[in-house]
């Protein structure tokens, strides 16, 4: 089996195809993503991006080059359409407005279902996925329109869990939410691919919430991967990142001007979290001489 | 300094009932000023009452108890004319979340006239206004096209263009960049605080993301439907533990300083600029190594 959970192999894909709004989306993509781990994607509206997570689960048929789950191009025996469907799982942008179910458990329900799993087994997974986003089982019988917008992301998001795939596919799984909400719901992802070492995949637009959870990333422009690498490899290429027009993680610019200043701290540091750790000791060190 | 106020709110409560009939109280008590031709940032995690504060002002909710006076109109009575309503909407106007919901024409020049021709305007006067707003929103090469075409940046500058060929003195946006990517907020962004600087006009700015609310004069915390902060950017800021206790963030260099002085080193608190949290930082650090 692959080492990769997901292979993209001179991919291309076009929109518009002989009409004034001809674009290229993706164009001859090389891509392997790798299992057991957050990845990141990252790039302007009009990189690629939405483009690519649609080809992960043969929602979209590349028109030239293949994609790959573990190995297998999607739409061949091994790897059908509809395998490739549960085998990665998508929650698209503001998942809560495809909720349409009466209560929250028939909604998380809804995906297994289509498996064609057993009610036994399908009742342990609504009520696994629930856990995995923090969501009480109180809420199984509530309507998913009385819950607040936060708890509704969950219920959706949940209904992919609730099938259980080997890939997780999130687009912008934070949008619109409070800080709150978004660490939360960042935080309930992150302990997910922990405890089930399954791969996760997210799209964000946060260079801070990158450089917390994601352990690779990947950059997308006009359509092509420029940078893929460990998060914290690509934002040392900050100008790179900027000369594309994307942002760097909030604490970049103060280490930046720290180092520029002759203090010796490590341009290696991308969070709050890791800046006070760097910094403390050089800032302290005059107290452990007294 | 003081321009005078130019929405005065006092002592407002309002509670939602949902389908039990169940209350849920939005505001308890709010008072507040906004001044004349300033920007002011409301922050609040979700259901802290925020949006709640905007309808009223907008007159599209009436308060259970206490009033909102803008530019000396109150808008908080429940007779209210039609006439009334339009005199407000005149002075007050807002942008919500999803730019998809509010755009109503085929065509973006179309969808900046409609405002003014509900005012009843003359049609001369009309094409003035347009002209005008879609050149200071930088849309005018987009006027001939149809706003499905458009980024969610560019959506939303089409909606303040809209707004601003209503004239307003006033705008509300109820986290008009909450949709947006990080390109489509700079342009809002920078064409709102435009509008402040240039025209005077006073900008109430609800959102959620801390590098905005970073741009204002002023900035109000809400929670649980009372003011629980209000000040500078750089006042509000420094309140770390109390913003993260109410589900809110701060900027990472100020919560960088917070930390830093959660571990005994005295360093200032009330820094909002990267540059300037390196340079204190930078000189404690020079005050050390000669120690």
């Amino acid at each position: 089996m692959s080492e990769y959970a997901i292979s993209f192999q001179g991919v291309s894909y076009f929109y518009g195809k002989g009409t004034p709004f001809y674009k290229k989306a993706l164009d001859g993509v090389d891509l392997n993503i790798k299992k057991g781990m957050i990845t990141g994607i990252v790039g302007h509206t009009g990189s690629g991006k939405s483009t690519l997570l649609q080809m992960m689960n043969g929602l979209l048929e590349p028109h030239e080059g293949q994609v790959l789950l573990f190995g297998e191009r999607i739409g061949s025996k091994q790897m059908p359409k509809r395998k490739a469907a549960f085998t990665a799982g998508l929650v698209f942008q503001y998942p809560e407005y495809q909720l349409f179910e009466e209560t929250v458990g028939k909604d998380i329900a809804y995906g297994p279902k289509n498996m064609g799993l057993d009610q036994g087994e399908i009742e342990v997974r609504v009520r696994e996925a629930m856990r995995f986003v923090g969501l009480p089982e109180s809420l199984l019988e509530v309507s998913p329109f009385d819950l607040s917008g936060g708890q509704k992301r969950r219920v959706a998001i949940a209904g992919i869990l609730a099938m259980r795939p080997q890939i997780l596919v999130l687009d912008e799984p934070a949008a619109g939410l409070d800080p709150k909400g978004r660490a939360e719901i960042f935080g309930n992802i992150y302990n997910y691919q922990k405890s089930t070492d399954s791969t996760v995949i997210i799209v964000s637009h946060s260079m801070d919430d990158m450089a917390k959870y994601a352990k690779e990333l990947v950059v997308m422009h006009e359509g092509r991967p420029v940078m893929h690498d460990l998060t914290k490899k690509v934002f040392l290429q900050d100008e790179m990142l900027k000369s594309i027009g994307l942002d760097v993680p909030g604490i970049t610019a103060v280490i930046k001007k720290l180092k520029a200043l002759g203090v010796p701290v490590s341009e290696d540091v991308f969070t709050v979290e890791e800046a006070r750790a760097a910094l403390l000791p050089l800032l302290k060190g005059g107290e452990d001489h007294a | 300094m003081s321009n005078g106020a130019f929405i005065k709110i006092e002592n407002l409560s309002f509670t939602y009932k949902d389908s039990e009939g169940e209350g849920k109280k939005a505001l308890r008590g709010v008072d507040l000023e906004i001044e004349k031709e300033s920007f002011v940032a409301l922050l609040g995690h979700n259901g802290s009452g925020k949006s709640t504060l905007a309808k009223i002002i907008s007159a599209i909710l009436l308060p259970e108890e206490g009033r909102v006076v803008v530019d000396g109109m109150t808008v908080t009575d429940e007779d209210l004319s039609d006439e009334d309503i339009l005199k407000l909407h005149k002075k007050v106007g807002m942008v919500f979340q999803n730019p998809d919901n509010q755009l109503v024409a085929t065509v973006v020049e179309e969808d900046v006239a409609f405002g003014p021709e509900n005012l009843g305007i003359e049609p001369e006067e009309i094409r003035r206004r347009v002209d005008d707003a879609m050149a200071l929103m930088g849309i005018s090469e987009y006027a001939r096209h149809a706003p499905s075409k458009l980024s969610g940046g560019q959506k939303q500058r089409v909606a303040i263009a809209g707004l601003m060929a209503m004239e307003p003195q006033c705008m509300i946006l109820d986290e008009a960049t909450a949709m947006l990517d990080p390109r489509g907020r700079k342009e809002v962004m920078d064409t709102v605080l435009r509008l402040n600087r240039e025209k005077g006009i006073t900008v109430l700015h609800i959102t959620h993301h801390m590098d905005e609310a970073a741009l204002a004069d002023r900035v109000v915390v809400i929670d649980d439907g009372r003011v629980l902060l209000d000040g500078t950017p750089g006042e509000v800021f420094s309140k770390v533990g109390l913003m993260q206790s109410v589900g809110l963030e701060v900027l990472p260099q100020t919560e960088l300083l917070y930390e830093l002085t959660q571990c005994g080193l005295p360093l200032p608190d009330h820094v909002t600029d990267a540059e300037e949290c390196a340079r204190v930082i930078f000189e404690y650090y020079q005050s050390q190594k000669k120690a």
